[in-house]
Order: C-alpha cells, then structure tokens, then sequence
C-alpha cells in the first residue's frame, strides 16, 4: 500500500489538476481525483502490462471527473479559482500589477466555463495541466487528430469570448 | 513541430500556475479507504515535466496593463480607476475601487407605456420583444433608457422576491445592439463576482455579490449622470442582436432557468 501511495503521489499534481479542469468545480475535484485512485487500485490487474501507468490513472480519473460534471447538470457552473500574486518579496508584482493579473485570470478562466464541453477539456488538458497531444488523446479516449483539432477550435473560440477590450495580441512594454 | 506559443497559449499556462487546488490530500483519501492490501510492480515513466515560465509571459502582462489602463479614458466616471471591463452585447462590466454610496436605490426606467406599445416601439424598430414566460405577464413597461430600449417590471411574488424595498420583483432590459443604441456600464467593486453561465447555447454573465453601480449611456456614449442606481444580481446574455439584462433577487439557477424561458412578445 505505501508503494501505490508512493506512486499516485508522482502524479498526483497532474491528477488532481485533471479533476479539476475537467470538473470545474473545486468542491468535487479532490472528490474525483480520490475516487479515481480508488478505482485505479482495484483496476491494476486489468493494467496492460508494458504500459505507461501515468496516462492510464489519469484517464481514470479523467473519466470520473467527467462523470461527477455530467451527473450536475447542464446547469451547474464551471467556475475556476485562482491563487493570488505573492504580495512582497522581490519577484512581487506590484499590487496594482497583481490586481490586473489576478483580474486577466478570472476573465480568461471566465472565458474557458464559456467553451463547449469538448473543446474545453482539450483546451484545459493541453494548457492547463500540460499533457501534450498524444497523452491528451490517451487520457480523454480521443483520436490524436481530434485532439488537434478541439484544441484549434477550442483556442479560436476563447478568442471570440474574450471581450473586445481585453485583447490578448499586441505587444507592450514593461 | 513546435508547439504554438502565442499570447492566449501564454495566458491560459499562466492560468495553470496560479489553478486553486482544494487542501484536501485525495492521496491518503484514497489508500485509507483501501482495506486489501497488495502489491504491484510499476513500469512508470519519468514524471511530467514542468512547464518553464517564459519572459514572454512579462510581455503579455504588460500589454494587458496597457490596455486596460488605456480602458479607462473610455469612462469618463471611471478614469480615476485602474479597470477592466468584461462586455456582453450593449452591457459592459468595469471594476472600481468603490462604489458611490451616496446612489440611490432609484429606478429611472424611461417613458411608462402600455405592454402593447412597448411591442409596437420594439417592431417598429425592426426588433422583436420577448420576455421569460416563465415569469407570466410583465406589470409595467418603459422605453427609452437606454435609448432604443425597453424596461419590462414585474411585481414582487412568491417565485419573483422583491429586490431590496424597491418595490420591484423582476426588471428586464432589452437593448438592441444598433450602433444608435445607447449601454449600460455597471461599475462593481472586488465584493462583486461575475461568473460565464450559458443562457440556452449561448454563453450569459451572472454578475452577483455586493451591489453594483448601474450608469446609463446615452446614443453618443456619454455618460447620464442623473440615474446612477445600485442594482441586485444580475443576468445578462444576448439573443441575436438584443441583448438581454435580468435583475432580480433570485440565485443563479433560478434566473437562468427563467432566462432560458424567454419568448416574444405580441
């Protein structure tokens, strides 16, 4: 039992961001990501052998969380929550920059609950949790090319969420 | 192939640095609630790696705060403030420092007419009215604030509980998106949380938290100073080219399940 604790606390960060991006909902994520590992100790005879063993708990968990998102409701809200900017130190923002930032956050993160499902979870497995395409395409049961192209579609219509007067383009400097 | 790296890519990894995770430890959850104990061989693979932080990134933070410091000569009662603006349809968001107190709970609506006029008004001007069934009959209509628009009421009842003491149970504004129309900005303090919700398939704000200030803008975008008013939760979504606000006491589901009822009116 130690040594699947040991390992499930190797991808724990990735699962547990999974759950959330794909749950959006903090109260229900650790709820799924703990589930997931549940279920993955009991699913660990049908693991193929020679297989990589991160893509396939996330995919476990991945199909939980969506369970848990489904089992809510069309109606129940895709919200969210980002930490602050650290408030001193040296790297510290300076707290009107860490205002705007922290307000960039909740417009883009307010955009992304915007996103049809689908396209969402792409958008969230790439860039938010960072798997790349084909561990994308393995956790969410996707074809690779159908990951490529939710996550072009899913990006193009962030932009057209965005509100006009918070471009993301142009170039400034600091 | 490298992987793209422009401004939306950079925003969303941004996001993921700063993703709120919940204190729980689903871990020890988990392996607590196993009772078997038995043993497995892992043919894991190295551990993601993660994502650097990219000078880019200052790149990005800059241009957001040159355009929403740029933002806010758009606002003339706003210009003392560092905002941002989120924007549906005719209706824009900008964050303050405060919000007046000395405004009023006062409800300048525009011209009283009959619900059968409001409907000529909106035809005549080449729009449709609607209104959520689900609320029943509005009790008062008014056109003309913002200009081009039109103000329905209903009364407080037990589905539709009167916000604060104004008498009010429900108010909704259609606005159509002409480039004559005027806008309303509603200016909201950091107590003030606005949240994308979808209204049918379409992507809505739900704007709830402390009150915020309602400043109506006329045809030629300046700012009504005389009909400040602080306004409750509110809905706001577009169908077409109208745009809809639902003010209301109710929670969130409750007012976008009666958003989703709307239908024309006449």
């Amino acid at each position: 039992m130690d040594a699947y604790a040991s390992l499930l606390r190797m991808h724990e960060g990735a699962a547990r961001r999974l759950a959330l991006v794909l749950c959006g909902s903090t109260g229900e994520a650790d709820e799924a990501a703990q589930e997931g590992f549940v279920k993955a100790w009991y699913g660990l005879a049908g693991f193929r052998d020679g297989a990589a063993f991160r893509p396939w708990l996330l995919r476990i968990v991945a199909n939980e969380a969506r369970n848990r998102r489904r089992s809510a409701g069309r109606r129940a809200g895709y919200e969210l929550r980002f930490a602050e900017d650290p408030t001193s130190g040296g790297a510290a923002p300076s707290p009107e920059a860490a205002v705007l930032a922290a307000d960039r956050r909740r417009t883009v993160g307010a955009a992304l609950a915007g996103l049809p499902a689908p396209q969402r979870d792409v958008v969230a497995c790439r860039y938010l949790v960072g798997l790349g395409e084909a561990e994308t395409a393995a956790v969410l049961g996707l074809p690779r090319g159908t990951v490529k192209s939710r996550a072009a579609r899913g990006l193009a219509r962030l932009r057209d969420l965005l509100p006009e007067r918070i471009e993301i383009g142009g170039t400034g400097n600091a | 192939m490298p992987e793209p790296q422009d401004d939306l890519v950079l925003a969303l990894r941004e996001l993921s640095e700063r993703l709120d995770l919940p204190p729980g430890d689903p871990v020890a959850a988990a392996v607590g609630g196993i009772r078997p104990p038995r043993t497995f061989s892992s043919r894991d693979r190295a551990p993601w790696r993660p994502i650097p932080r990219t000078k880019r990134l200052l790149v990005v933070a800059a241009a957001f705060l040159l355009v929403a410091l740029a933002g806010t000569l758009v606002a003339p009662g706003s210009r003392h403030a560092v905002a941002r603006w989120l924007g549906i349809g005719n209706v824009t968001v900008t964050y303050t420092g405060e919000v007046p107190t000395a405004a009023g709970r006062t409800y300048d609506l525009g011209t009283p007419v009959a619900l059968a006029q409001a409907v000529e008004r909106a035809d005549a001007a080449g729009w449709r009215l609607a209104a959520p069934g689900g609320a029943g009959d509005p009790a008062r209509a008014f056109v003309g604030r913002p200009a081009g628009s039109i103000n329905l009421v209903w009364a407080p009842s037990g589905d539709l509980p009167e916000i604060g003491d104004s008498g009010i149970g429900l108010l909704l504004t259609a606005m159509p998106g002409t480039t004559n129309a005027g806008g309303m900005s509603k200016q909201a303090t950091r107590g003030t949380t606005v949240q994308l919700v979808r209204v049918g398939d379409g992507p809505a704000y739900w704007i709830a938290g402390d009150p915020h200030e309602v400043v109506i803008t006329d045809a030629e975008g300046e700012v009504v100073h005389d009909s400040a008013r602080l306004a409750a939760n509110t809905l706001v979504w577009t169908e077409g080219e109208i745009t809809y606000r639902l003010e209301s006491a109710l929670d969130r589901d409750a007012a976008v399940e009666l958003g989703s009822t709307l239908r024309r009116l006449g």
